[in-house]
């Protein structure tokens, strides 16, 4: 990151005001539209408020919080331990497996440009476009994924139902559909990094004799952590959030087990018009997003320049 | 890096896999919306056949697809310019000018890009309501516009930081006002990555489900919810579907080949170039 130095000839600008008016618009947009919402969720969630009444709305306290968290509601906790299967498991293969691709496009070959745009194109592709694709790819009779199964006479390993459809696969299925879509972030930020990487270290370490599994550990790792730090912020918040791929692939089906945190609070909020407790569950998902990301943010911003 | 030995093959024979599972995705789409419908499903899939436009035009005749289209180009057009144009005066602010408690203020709007959606969504669905601006397109343009504003401020502070301020110093010495100097000077330097910024937004605007799900109705519908409603529990309308997806899909693809050299600084907000 650049951070612009404070020059002092820049204090003869007239009016001390000027800089914070520019950034007003911005500053008025986002509160509006951030923190405003987080107040009326909070609000909502000590109401009993179902909109089939929209009348109705006794303050009920915490009560929409107890009935979430309660231990015997196994729809929320059952969301809860998808979402962190989800957030771990895509998180850990997208690392591994961006920096694998990114070591590789790294090495001089030809066609470097090529390769590299090429590998990004699924993280621009609409999610809508993805979900669709993967759900014709496993669908059970005629998807492509059962077909190459067949021609490669791997035809015990298919599940009648279709991959998305029973309830073993599903949620890894699901998880490989984002890791096709989002290692492109992970690999474009590591290559960024292994371009940006100083000479000196490698020649240092070549000199004192260092294996090239050492090199990568030791050396080309800990300089890799401020792209690794960003790498996770991304993706560990957006898998978090999960919501468009799961919703059209599966609608959080079968029997809820790829039903993710945003699902079951859409489904809550739309479906079933449950305001109180949909806005309950998305405070409780918003404190422990706003926790994370400010750890993570923190730890980038007081990096070592 | 010096050039270290490495296995020509393993390197050439992954990167050609992962190449073509990248992109097959996107030849099936769109060589699926090309095919007539007796052949969509036939198995074994077959790759190469005479190309028909059936699909389009069903998709064009049997629904209301020229107006998603609008909204989505509405909605995506009117949300990029408002937030390249607050956010690169915010940048700007932000990278030259003195404010205090700059960096707790700029990391602020970065982590307002960490809140998931829903969170916002319910809330804003239920004000949108009673503001009337449920299924219109500027309650998805307030919405598209403040996701983009990290993204905007982050990538032009960073640009606007490498352009030394000795350029911008030397226009104030000829008379002109710092904001008249950004605007001389600066913005024209930084009008490329400004641009490729806005392509970006629009992108993520493009693409954007969920809030244009929850906000909009029949009015205001952009091209991917409609898309997504080709699919239901009643079966799935293979060719509107493929043909709605090849609409979304082949304009960013252009886009992107435009912005090339600008995805890295830009998906990383600048952190990385």
């Amino acid at each position: 990151m650049v951070k612009s130095k404070d020059n002092k000839r820049r204090s003869h600008i007239g009016r001390r005001s000027v800089p914070y008016l520019l950034i007003l618009p911005v500053m008025a947009w986002l509160v509006l539209l951030t923190i405003f919402p987080f107040v009326k969720t909070l609000q909502y969630s000590f109401l009993g408020w179902v909109l089939t009444r929209p009348w109705h709305k006794p303050f009920v306290g915490i009560q929409n919080y107890a009935s979430v968290l309660s231990f015997s509601n196994h729809i929320y906790w059952n969301t809860m331990r998808n979402t962190g299967i989800y957030v771990a498991v895509a998180l850990a293969i997208e690392l591994i497996l961006g920096l694998w691709l990114a070591t590789l496009v790294n090495r001089p070959i030809k066609a470097q440009k090529f390769f590299a745009t090429a590998l990004l194109i699924p993280m621009v592709i609409s999610p809508v476009v993805v979900g669709l694709f993967f759900r014709a790819a496993f669908a059970p009779d005629f998807g492509l994924v059962n077909y190459f199964l067949k021609v490669m006479r791997l035809t015990p390993w298919i599940p009648q139902e279709g991959f998305l459809g029973r309830i073993s696969t599903a949620l890894l299925t699901v998880i490989l559909v984002d890791v096709w879509s989002w290692t492109p972030f992970t690999f474009l930020i590591f290559f960024a990094g292994l371009k940006s990487l100083p000479n000196e270290p490698f020649e240092a370490a070549e000199i004192d004799g260092s294996s090239p599994s050492q090199r990568f550990w030791f050396v080309t790792l800990p300089l890799l952590k401020p792209a690794l730090l960003v790498a996770i912020l991304f993706r560990a918040m957006d898998a978090y959030r999960i919501f468009d791929v799961v919703w059209i692939m599966t609608k959080g089906g079968p029997g809820g087990a790829t039903e993710t945190l945003s699902v079951l609070i859409y489904k809550t909020a739309f479906y079933y018009w449950d305001i109180g407790i949909s806005t309950a569950m998305s405070y409780i998902m918003l404190v422990i997003a706003i926790t994370f990301s400010t750890v993570l943010i923190r730890s980038l911003y007081h990096r070592p320049a | 890096m010096e050039v270290r030995r490495y296995n020509k093959y393993t390197t050439y024979t992954v990167l050609i896999v992962g190449t073509i599972i990248a992109l097959f995705p996107l030849f099936w789409i769109i060589t699926t919306s090309l095919k007539p419908r007796m052949l969509t499903f036939v198995i074994p899939p077959r790759w190469f056949v005479k190309p028909t436009l059936d699909n389009y035009r069903d998709l064009f005749q049997a629904t209301k697809v020229t107006k998603n289209l609008v909204n989505s180009l509405i909605i995506a057009g009117w949300s990029t310019m408002a937030a390249a144009s607050l956010g690169c005066i915010a940048a700007f602010s932000f990278a030259r000018l003195r404010i205090s408690r700059k960096e707790d203020l700029i990391f602020w709007i970065l982590s307002t890009r960490m809140i998931p959606p829903i969170v916002t969504l319910i809330p804003m669905f239920l004000i949108f309501r009673s503001w009337g601006l449920y299924d219109t397109h500027l309650g998805v343009i307030l919405f598209h516009t403040a996701a983009n504003f990290p993204l905007v401020v982050w990538m032009m502070r960073s640009f606007i930081a490498e352009i030394p301020p000795e350029v911008e110093e030397s226009a104030m010495v000829d008379g002109c006002s710092h904001l008249g100097a950004f605007w001389r000077i600066t913005l024209p330097l930084t009008l490329p990555a400004l641009l490729a910024t806005g392509v970006l937004s629009f992108i993520a605007s493009w693409n954007e489900f969920m809030g244009a799900l929850i906000l909009t109705g029949e009015e205001a519908k952009t091209l991917p919810v409609l898309t997504m409603s080709f699919i239901s529990a009643k079966g799935i309308m293979w060719g509107r579907m493929t043909a709605g997806a090849t609409l979304i899909v082949v304009p960013i693809i252009v886009l992107v080949i435009f912005v090339q050299k600008y995805l890295t600084r830009g998906l990383s907000f600048g952190m990385f170039k």
